[in-house]
């Protein structure tokens, strides 16, 4: 079965004046199967939300994309991608206070999408609204629909906006840190919700997060990009019981739950490379314990080692 | 199902309680700001009254002319004009006329000062009216336009056009124009009101473009950086995910916009009120403007206070209509002025 997202080589490049500034996304390939959650982890910078943009055929003003996108077989890099939006493929973003126009009620931005996307009456519409916003279990789905987006709180928000992503069946949704926002209780009924919606409705779900739990909680499969590139991808829970990026083991190594309680926190040192312009070899080197001179003299591919699982370090072994 | 029951859930007003707790809080920002405008209208015209009589010159030489003056003749017009009256008095007895709805006597022009700025009225609000349309129609497609296509050679000229629109001088444009499309290709007349009607609105055209000038610089400023704002804001992008089209994701984002358009584009209004004595006086408009000039060199009190108050009112109520408009536009505001 062909997969229903196809990224092949994607680059996304920052032009000025016809100058390439930055190269944030360095050739990324990722495939997300029909019905499949997969997440996107890395530090912010790594080029999780600009592959997210591009996958909406959405990038910012002033970047292009070379390489391809495939949704569904539709070409999302191409002029056309925003018949697809909202259709196809929906996003649901990390603040649900400032997605939502504020002047506008609740309802009247969702219509604003079916009237977009289908012909329907009004009553029909209005039908639709409802049977969404009462979906994703808002407790007054009438109430909410009338209200303006500073009357609803973060959370009620958050599931408007999911009924919002959802109203015309996209085949994949994209959530961009979509709890981050949230506190922590807040956070873990939105994820319940989105995994109660996926099995319902089969849609596939990309996943960007900086936040590894939420990626063991809810993952089929898990990518790690590090400074616009894939640098390990695999089963969520052989990714994570078994590491083989020695990035991928630094952010596991950071997280609280899985060291001594006595012992300070573990961190990856340094930042991610602000500018990705001319990097040769890895671009993790400067800030891996475990570097060695072939690391900053050749550009590390991401090879499988074990079935389905790969990752982008020349010191792997292979079979 | 659920939804019969509600159908009522797209209207702006939830339901008819919140809709009652709302209309209570802004019938009293009604009251206070009329009370408000009242005080300072009360303190304005102490304020120009005590300026006039501080300023020098004599309204008795002014109207006696050069013609040798006998003390009695003096006496005769301090009297009718209660000169004689220590100043309280006098502001006291223009006070209690003004109550009573009578606005007094225009000394320079011997008619009563309502029928004085009566005549002159309609010229300056044609003329402020004429200037402000102008200034939007203009202004603010061309600001949404040089937002949406910033960098674009329509926002360097938009650009050009707004730098050259707040620094040029009222009566500099005024001339300006008066050569080039008056005199030079005489394509409009050079002075005077006309003779009513169409011709009235021919000869207000060119001191409507000079006013309108600066007037739309600043509405052109305000609409670009207001749209650039909104278009830069997360629902923008959201919507454009949800696959709305440019053209209404633009139309949304004005709605936005508006809110500080509206705002700003009332304080510019007030701009007005200087600017059109400047282009009655280089188009020679008998409007309120050359009125208030003449009155305050002669000083005509009765004159330059009602003026004085005609504008406050004015500006007062502009204030107002815009404070309302932004209560209507703004829904979060809405909610404050309920919580008050």
């Amino acid at each position: 079965m062909s997969a229903l997202l196809s990224v092949k080589d994607l680059r996304i490049d920052f032009v000025d004046r016809g100058r390439v500034t930055n190269t944030p996304v360095r050739g990324i390939d990722l495939e997300v199967g029909h019905g499949e959650i997969i997440g996107v982890v890395g530090e912010s910078g790594c080029g999780k939300t600009l592959t997210g943009l591009a996958v909406l055929g959405l990038l910012p003003g002033g970047a292009t994309a070379t390489g391809s996108v495939l949704l569904d077989g539709g070409d999302q890099l191409a002029p056309n991608a925003a018949n697809r939006r909202g259709e196809d493929v929906s996003i649901v973003f990390q603040n649900p206070g400032t997605a939502f126009n504020p002047v506008f009620t609740i309802g009247a931005q969702l219509r604003n999408v079916v009237r977009r996307h289908r012909d329907f009456t009004k009553r029909e519409e209005d039908a639709h609204i409802l049977n969404y916003l009462t979906l994703v279990q808002l407790p007054d789905p009438a109430r909410a629909a009338a209200s303006y987006p500073h009357e609803l709180s973060g959370g009620m928000l958050q599931r408007a906006m999911i009924a919002m992503a959802l109203l015309c069946e996209p085949k994949l949704l994209i959530l961009d840190e979509p709890t981050t926002a949230l506190d922590v209780t807040v956070a873990k009924q939105i994820l319940e919700l989105v995994l109660d919606l996926q099995r319902q409705f089969g849609f596939s779900v990309l996943l960007i997060t900086h936040n590894l739990g939420i990626v063991h909680d809810i993952c089929d499969r898990v990518a790690v990009l590090y400074a616009g590139r894939v640098i390990e991808l695999g089963e969520t829970a052989e990714v994570l019981k078994s590491p083989k990026h020695p990035y991928t083991q630094g952010l596991l190594d950071a997280l609280p739950g899985n060291r001594d309680p006595n012992m300070p926190l573990a961190a990856i040192r340094g930042t991610v490379p602000s500018n990705l312009l001319g990097i040769t070899g890895c671009a993790f080197a400067d800030r891996c314990p475990l570097v060695i001179d072939e690391c900053r003299r050749i550009d590390p591919a991401l090879l499988e080692s074990t079935n389905g699982h790969a990752d982008a370090c020349i010191r792997t072994v292979r079979a | 199902m659920a939804h019969h029951a509600s159908r009522r859930w797209l209207e702006v007003i939830p339901n008819p309680i919140a809709r009652a707790s709302r209309a209570r809080p802004l019938g009293r920002m009604l009251v206070v700001r009329v009370l408000g405008t009242l005080g300072i209208l009360l303190v304005l015209s102490i304020i120009v009254f005590s300026m006039l009589h501080l300023a020098p010159g004599d309204i008795v030489k002014n109207l006696l002319g050069n013609r040798p003056s006998s003390p009695d003749a003096v006496a005769a017009i301090r009297a009718q004009y209660h000169l004689d009256q220590p100043l309280y008095m006098q502001y006291l007895i223009w006070l209690g006329n003004t109550l009573t709805g009578d606005f007094g006597q225009s000394i320079r022009l011997q008619d009563s000062v309502a029928n004085v700025i009566g005549a002159r009225l309609g010229i300056t609000a044609s003329l402020s009216g004429l200037a402000f349309l102008l200034a939007v129609i203009v202004a603010i497609p061309l600001g949404v336009q040089s937002a949406v296509r910033s960098g674009s050679w329509i926002d360097r000229f938009a650009t050009g056009f707004g730098i050259v629109g707040l620094s040029a001088p009222t009566f500099a444009v005024g001339l300006l124009l008066l050569y080039g499309f008056a005199f030079y290709v005489p394509i409009f007349p050079v002075y005077g009101s006309g003779d009513g009607g169409l011709d009235t609105l021919w000869h207000l055209v060119l001191p409507a473009i000079t006013l309108a000038l600066g007037l739309g610089a600043i509405i052109l400023k305000l609409t670009r950086t207001a749209m650039l704002r909104e278009l830069e804001s997360d629902y923008v992008t959201f919507g454009r995910a949800r696959g709305l089209p440019d053209r209404q994701v633009h139309l949304i984002a004005l709605r936005n916009a508006a809110i500080p358009i509206v705002t700003g584009a009332s304080l510019v209004l007030t701009f007005l009120v200087g600017g059109t004595v400047l282009a009655e006086t280089t188009f020679a408009l008998p409007g309120l403007g050359t009125l208030l000039q003449g009155s305050v060199l002669f000083k005509d009190i009765a004159v330059v206070q009602a003026l004085t108050l005609l504008v406050a009112v004015t500006i007062a109520t502009i204030a107002l209509l815009a404070d309302l408009a932004y209560i209507f536009l703004d829904p979060r505001i809405r909610a404050k002025e309920g919580a008050q």
